[in-house]
């Protein structure tokens, strides 16, 4: 948890990255997280409104970043203190712990980027067809631990003397790189769905990747004994390269989508079918990794003449039989599978000024449950159009939101949106927040 | 307009990047911690200081201790004070020299210098050197060369060659040098071979070779040389250290009760070999008027009462093997049966009082100038000690002083209890205060709770611990106390022992061991770095 919020803190904390991050916004269709109906929604105003379609040829670039951090357990308030430093209180903590299961979960997503889309009016001979390259920042974290893990450590272990603590089930995952995207997209009519496909290099930057299936600290009822039962596995990349410019390993994704419009009683609706970051990063052989499947017992450390207490001869950071006994520690390459995300999602419109867009999405390899959502739009103008969400599942619990999108003169539109003003509104209760802000300009 | 609304929008963005940037802190907080800390196993080799334990074949311990109260050593029989001697050389007037012509050859010196009554024939110097001031008022540089031909080093005379400059105007030319004589072997005999404590120099000057003319010497002018042999100290020294009585009355400190600072031992037995050990080529009557333990602490003193105090004893002269000394020694047993030493070591002495008198060659130049001395060596009087850890005490206190530093980075702990739990396997009870000292070395708090006692391990009826006893000491740690811990940087230790059925002696085994071990419940202030 602490590795956790400290890497979560430490991206965000990283000046460059959160300008940008909050100045560019990553491509609408590669939207990977927990909230990326922005996809479907932000093709759908297009398709109603037709204010942003005028011709047959075109060229969009847009630029923005988003990010959301999720959990069932990790409160807004005590994330936000965690992120921004200052004291947790134990009433703060309280609050997360009452939310906490037998095993909880913390993840979320972080992008900045630009992309374009260009639409000739024909390109291979296809007048439908459409190319578009995108160039992007990528985090993504996620972590699934227990009860007494977040008991031990923000409580510490007392409450555990004379039982034994299950951290075990601990699994974390820190995932930064860089991405080169080319796709074509083939737009549909009512008669033909619409579908694209893309491909990506990826430069990975840097990966933490821990799981502990078993750990378990006993502390006896009197203090004088330790004993942590542990099988960990735990694997890092060089961290000796650092920052956007380590190149650490390299890999592969891609993401793939087909729309198909339907009629329902008297509405159009559209069925949508995508995958996203289906690929991987093979990281380089200085890649570290730890294997450690042992019993440690700790009672105290040894002074053996007590005389070395005298003129500061305290040992320091000796704990004893903790360190360096049974770890298999080295170097070498491995590979990581992105987290893909696969969505299903059908938008019915109602007239010309409403749409109701409901969905699933499952995000694999990411202590991610199913993520069921619902949005309901509102095109009050050919310039504006306002939607209200609500989502269950995910990395948390029940989050509702809202989106905004405005188109100013020149082709030039805005969208802003967070599916997590609740984790706002209720920052003690609610365990969410995320905000995307995109800028696009069509020529 | 159009402009007015692009600047506003990306004005917007700005704003929501800038409310984003805060200035951003580590998180903190608190968590209850129940873990070890620390622990150890002592044994009495750990509880004592400057001490060495020996092993007797039935495994209880005896403390060996040394302790050397009178020196009678090389500063004091052969001290080579810092002497200066001021030649001054009048040169043949009326000449003229041409460059490269020397103007005095070899122009010899004998100083006979006053050493006390030592009579020294050779001496090997170990630090020391040789001063100069060399004056000219010849009108021209000369090149001057000194010599000390009986001083050799690896059988080479020192000698150095120096340029003097010419005078100007009636200011004579100066040069001062240093020169180092350590590792010269000096013969003192003169030039005769027939003294004593002499030293011969012999001086050459000459016209600089490379003077632009002739020079013209008048009968005025002079060298005169200042040599000053300063801070000579002897390696070796050979000759007649000559007859002398040294009567010295002082005190000397004992450290082997350092720690006592109160309280009552008892010994079963003490054994002491006093011992007079002579490293010096020089025959000696040494004399022990008096030894007296001291207790400064509660001003108790306890005199030697031993045939030996009064009695004159004759002690002959080291015997030197090129340089291998072979020391001649003199000692005396004193026990229970034939003094009254376990009363000295009883009172808890912290310095030994003594007074004696050592008379050097008291039959004269018996060795025909042929004393010797080494540096480092001397006449010297110590105690070697044996004493049986076989005692019994009350309320024995003994006292510590521990330094410690805890970096403001460290202090994470806000408040909480530590455990000292101790397996104790001594027969005796320990009573432990630790009180903080602030840096006037003034009580500011004390750590340990009023109900502070290890118990004795588990006695036998022969007074031998069959098996140890655990004891569990809570010392409370408040906020204020951890504040106090933190400022302050000296812990002063005192623990008191009671030993079991006092006051019958218990045996101390090389086996006896204590086990402690810190466990701390503590609120830890969690913040990462």
């Amino acid at each position: 948890m602490k590795q956790l919020l400290f890497s979560t803190s430490s991206f965000l904390k990283s000046a460059p990255c959160l300008a940008a991050f909050f100045f560019f916004i990553s491509a609408a269709r590669t939207q990977t997280s927990d909230t990326s109906k922005t996809n479907s929604v932000s093709h759908t105003v297009d398709q109603v409104n037709r204010v942003i379609k005028p011709s047959e040829h075109y060229l969009d670039v847009e630029i923005g970043g988003s990010f959301y951090v999720n959990s069932d357990a990790i409160t807004t308030e005590f994330f936000n203190t965690f992120y921004q430093g200052g004291f947790i209180s134990n009433e703060k903590k309280d609050r997360c712990r009452k939310k906490l299961h037998y095993s909880n979960r913390i993840g979320g997503d972080a992008d900045y980027g630009i992309s374009a889309n260009w639409k000739p009016d024909s390109l291979f001979h296809k007048s439908n067809l459409s190319m578009n390259i995108a160039l992007k920042d990528r985090f993504h974290y996620d972590a699934g631990f227990s009860r007494d893990f977040f008991n031990v450590v923000m409580y510490g272990n007392k409450m555990y003397a004379g039982s034994t603590a299950d951290l075990g089930n601990f699994t974390l995952n820190l995932l930064r790189y860089q991405q080169v995207k080319v796709g074509l997209e083939w737009e549909g009519d009512t008669a033909h769905g619409s579908y694209g496909l893309s491909a990506s290099f990826l430069k990975g930057e840097k990966n933490v990747m821990v799981d502990a299936g078993r750990a378990g600290l006993t502390t006896s009822a009197d203090g004088s004994n330790i004993d942590l039962d542990l099988a960990m596995l735990m694997r890092r990349t060089d961290t000796s390269r650092v920052g956007p410019m380590a190149f650490n390993g390299c890999g592969f994704s891609t993401d793939f989508y087909y729309e198909m419009p339907y009629l329902t009683w008297y509405n159009e609706g559209l069925l949508r079918v995508e995958v996203n970051d289906l690929g991987f990063i093979r990281w380089n052989t200085h890649s570290n990794y730890y294997k450690v499947d042992s019993v440690y017992h700790y009672d105290g450390v040894q002074i053996n003449n007590i005389l070395d207490l005298q003129n500061n001869a305290l040992p320091q950071n000796n704990p004893d039989s903790l360190v360096k006994k049974n770890i298999k520690y080295g170097t070498e390459p491995y590979t990581t599978v992105l987290p893909a995300v696969f969505t299903v999602a059908a938008t019915t419109y109602y007239g010309k000024r409403f749409a109701w867009e409901k969905g699933m999405r499952f995000r694999m390899k990411s202590n991610c449950r199913p993520y069921y959502y619902s949005a309901f739009t509102w095109y009050a103008t050919k310039k504006f159009s306002a939607t209200v969400t609500a989502a269950y599942g995910g990395y948390g619990n029940f989050n509702a939101g809202m989106e905004l999108e405005f188109l100013f003169p020149g082709q030039v539109k805005l969208h802003l949106d967070s599916y997590y003003l609740t984790g706002y509104l209720l920052p003690q209760k609610c365990s969410a927040q995320g905000v995307t802000l995109s800028l696009s300009k069509r020529f | 307009m159009k402009r007015v609304r692009t600047i506003l929008i990306f004005a917007l963005a700005v704003s929501i990047i800038g409310s984003c940037r805060k200035d951003l802190r580590q998180p903190q907080w608190d968590v209850d911690l129940l873990a070890p800390i620390l622990k150890s196993d002592l044994d009495f080799g750990n509880l004592l200081a400057d001490s060495l334990l020996q092993s007797n074949p039935d495994n209880s311990l005896t403390l060996v201790y040394n302790n050397n109260f009178y020196g009678l050593t090389l500063d004091s029989l052969v001290n080579i004070p810092d002497t200066t001697v001021a030649n001054k050389y009048w040169l043949l007037g009326w000449s003229d020299f041409n460059p490269g012509d020397v103007i005095v050859s070899n122009l010899g010196q004998s100083t006979q210098y006053n050493i006390s009554n030592v009579e020294l024939t050779h001496a090997t110097i170990r630090s020391g050197s040789v001063v100069m001031q060399i004056k000219s008022y010849v009108r021209e540089k000369i090149v001057l060369t000194y010599q000390i031909p009986i001083a050799t080093l690896n059988s080479v005379p020192f000698s150095v060659t120096v340029t003097i400059p010419a005078r100007v105007g009636n200011n004579p030319g100066v040069v001062n040098i240093s020169y180092p004589l350590s590792g010269y072997d000096m013969d003192l005999r003169g030039p005769q071979l027939n003294s004593y404590n002499t030293i011969y120099t012999s001086m050459s000057a000459k016209v600089d070779p490379n003077a632009p003319d002739t020079v013209r010497v008048f009968s005025t002018d002079t060298i005169s040389i200042s040599n000053a042999f300063t801070g000579i100290v002897p390696q070796y020294a050979r000759g007649y250290f000559g007859q002398g009585t040294y009567n010295s009355s002082d005190t000397s400190s004992f450290g082997m009760f350092n720690h006592i600072v109160g309280g009552t031992l008892k010994l079963d037995s003490a054994n002491i070999k006093l011992k007079i050990e002579n490293s010096v080529g020089v025959d000696a009557r040494v004399k022990i008027n008096n030894l007296t333990s001291i207790n400064s602490r509660t001003g108790n003193s306890v005199s030697l009462n031993h045939p030996v105090i009064g009695s004159p004893v004759n002690i002959t002269r080291a015997f030197d093997n090129n340089g291998t000394v072979t020391p001649t020694l003199y000692s005396v047993q004193l026990d229970n049966t034939n003094s009254n030493i376990k009363q000295l070591l009883e009172n808890l002495p912290d310095k030994i009082g003594y007074s004696v008198d050592a008379d050097i060659n008291p039959l004269g130049n018996v060795s025909g100038g042929n004393d010797f001395i080494y540096y480092g060596s001397g006449l010297r009087v110590n105690m070697d000690m044996q004493v049986p850890l076989w005692f019994a005490s009350d309320h024995l206190a003994l006292v510590d002083t521990l330094d410690y530093s805890i970096a403001t980075d460290n202090q994470n702990i806000n408040s909480g209890t530590l455990s000292l739990f101790a397996d104790n396997g001594f027969p005796f009870e320990a009573s432990i205060q630790l009180y903080i000292l602030n840096g006037n070395n003034a009580i500011v708090d004390s750590l340990m709770p009023v109900i502070n006692t290890i118990d004795e391990g588990v006695v036998d009826g022969n007074y031998i611990v069959v098996q140890p006893r655990t004891t569990r000491i809570e010392i409370p740690l408040s906020a204020d106390k951890m504040s106090t811990l933190y400022n302050n940087h000296k812990i002063y230790v005192k623990t008191k022992l009671n030993t079991y059925g006092y006051p019958n002696y218990v045996k101390i085994y090389n086996y006896y061991k204590i086990s402690l071990k810190l466990v701390g419940d503590i609120e830890y202030h969690v913040a990462p770095h």
